[in-house]
């Protein structure tokens, strides 16, 4: 009778929400859920009172609280939100069907354990316990029934049975993380390989760079060396537009001028400076050249001549 | 000084002599729910507190109705029902009302409303009604009812969560009966062990 009231009750509350109460935000479904349930309950309720009215005492407080069973809420919370009613039609038959005969199989040993009857039929029972109509029993045959499953699971499908087991969160994270370990692992070899080859492509990369860059610096030594005081004009004008784009435009244009002349000046002192400089190093040169050319005179001339030469050099002198 | 020794003997009544998940299988999946997850206990604790006392309370006070006091059991059934379904649907306006401004993100607030509602509409705040009616308790002693099946919630998940710990380091348990069948057994004989205290009588 509970199991038959169940699947009435789910199919009724899993139709229900895929054709009405989908449409609804969730958690007034979880309301609707339950009045749902309750419709059916209190039927259910209202045709035993009055066709089986001692049957009522045998359900106890345990029928109107399938108007808040889990199993519904879940199934429809699942499957009947997001599919058509044919479909949670389906679900529903075959899910009330499994929990119905799990109830039965509960049920069956419960009565055969604690009163020795088998669907309210009397047998002759070796030993009757009260402990069997406790809930403790439940569990324990609930234990069982889920061994078995496991077992039948195992060796149809090992990774379902997995994935029926109740773990804790933190187990679950161990788990992930360990079978998440070697794929990472098989990962990082093979981008340590992929790295190595890259980096001995880089390395020569590098080392041409570094070859060609070393041409181009004692190349910019010689321009430097050349033209260092154009290069230090460049910078400076550089840094006073620096400066310049650091300012606020307001100044900008009283700055400006100010900032065009004094480049102006600079431009001018150091433009004197430099033909300063290579007047300098053209008299150097000259004075060089000219001893040189003394020198090789000397070497050419006897040793008497040069004493003759520096005698008449002195007496000029005097 | 009575009222507030039957107060105190009703939530030692539900939560540890009586304890309602253990002794009566009320709520136990949402106390495995809540073992596997014990992130989620505060909520689940306070929510069931909650509902459990101001259903057990507002369903007594129905109860001094004479007219529903001589009433057929499923129009009881169907008061109660509703009366829970009314503070469930009471208490979530108000929760989003005052969640309105939070800065919660969506999410996260849609995962507490619906953790709300699965406390809320739970086999272990609807017995307490039917359990205050059957034992003749008053509206303190409904009240305390109320507050001992939050105490028996979060006695059970304690239980519940340090076992599943210890159960999943040990080997020697089979491979059949690892994961949930371990757990079943494991609340089974805890139940046993509850079972205990009420002094009920096991074979004869």
């Amino acid at each position: 009778m509970f199991s038959l009231i169940t699947i009435i009750m789910m199919i009724f509350t899993q139709v229900l929400t895929a054709l009405i109460f989908s449409k609804f935000p969730q958690w007034i479904r979880y309301g609707l859920y339950a009045l749902s349930n309750m419709i059916v309950v209190t039927g259910a309720m209202f045709i035993i009172y009055k066709f089986l009215p001692n049957k009522m005492s045998t359900f106890g407080i345990y029928l109107p609280l399938l108007a808040v069973n889990p199993v519904i809420t879940r199934q429809c919370e699942l499957v009947a939100v997001f599919s058509k009613a044919s479909s949670a039609l389906k679900n529903a038959i075959a899910s009330s069907l499994g929990y119905a005969l799990i109830v039965m199989i509960v049920g069956f040993i419960k009565g055969l354990w604690g009163a020795g009857k088998i669907f309210g039929n009397g047998i002759d029972s070796y030993i009757t316990s009260n402990a069997a109509f406790m809930p403790f029993t439940g569990f324990i045959i609930l234990a069982f029934l889920a061994a078995l499953l496991r077992i039948y699971f195992r060796k149809i499908d090992p990774m379902y049975a997995e994935e029926l087991t109740v773990r804790s969160r933190s187990s679950l994270k161990s788990r992930i993380t360990e079978r998440a370990k070697p794929t990472e692992e098989k990962i990082n070899v093979e981008e340590n390989n992929e790295t190595f080859d890259k980096k001995k492509e880089n390395n020569k990369k590098i080392e041409i760079i570094n070859l060609n860059l070393k041409d181009e610096k004692k190349e910019k030594q010689q321009a430097t060396d050349s033209n260092s005081a154009d290069s230090d004009i460049k910078v400076k004008i550089k840094n006073i537009e620096n400066i310049e784009l650091e300012e606020k435009p307001s100044e900008k244009n009283e700055n400006l001028e100010k900032e065009d002349k004094e480049k102006n000046n600079i431009v001018d002192e150091k433009a004197e400076e430099k033909l300063d400089e290579k007047k300098e190093k053209t008299k150097e040169k000259e004075k060089t050249t000219d001893k040189i050319a003394n020198l090789d005179m000397l070497t050419k001339m006897s040793v008497e001549e040069i004493i003759k030469r520096s005698k008449t050099d002195k007496g000029a002198d005097k | 000084m009575n009222i507030f020794l039957g107060f105190l003997s009703a939530i030692f009544y539900m939560g540890l002599s009586q304890n309602l998940v253990f002794s009566g299988g009320f709520g136990s999946s949402e106390v495995i729910r809540t073992a596997a997850r014990p992130g989620q206990l505060k909520i689940f604790f306070l929510s069931i507190t909650f509902f459990s006392t101001i259903t057990a309370l507002v369903s007594r006070l129905f109860l001094l109705f004479p007219r529903l006091k001589t009433a057929e059991e499923f129009i009881i059934v169907i008061v109660f029902v509703l009366i829970l379904i009314a503070i469930y649907f009471l208490t979530l306006i108000f929760v989003k009302i005052a969640l309105s401004k939070s800065s919660w993100k969506q999410e996260q607030k849609e995962k507490f409303y619906r953790q709300i509602s699965i406390a809320a509409l739970n086999t272990i705040v609807l017995a307490l009604p039917f359990i205050s009616k059957k034992t003749a308790f008053g509206i303190l002693d409904s009240v305390g009812a109320g507050l001992g099946a939050g105490l028996a919630f979060i006695i059970a998940t304690f239980f519940l969560n340090e076992g599943m710990k210890r159960l999943e380091k040990k080997t020697s348990i089979p491979k059949s009966f690892k994961g949930t069948a371990i757990v079943f057994l494991y609340m089974g004989i805890i139940a046993m062990a509850f079972t205990g205290f009420s002094g009920k009588s096991l074979f004869f």
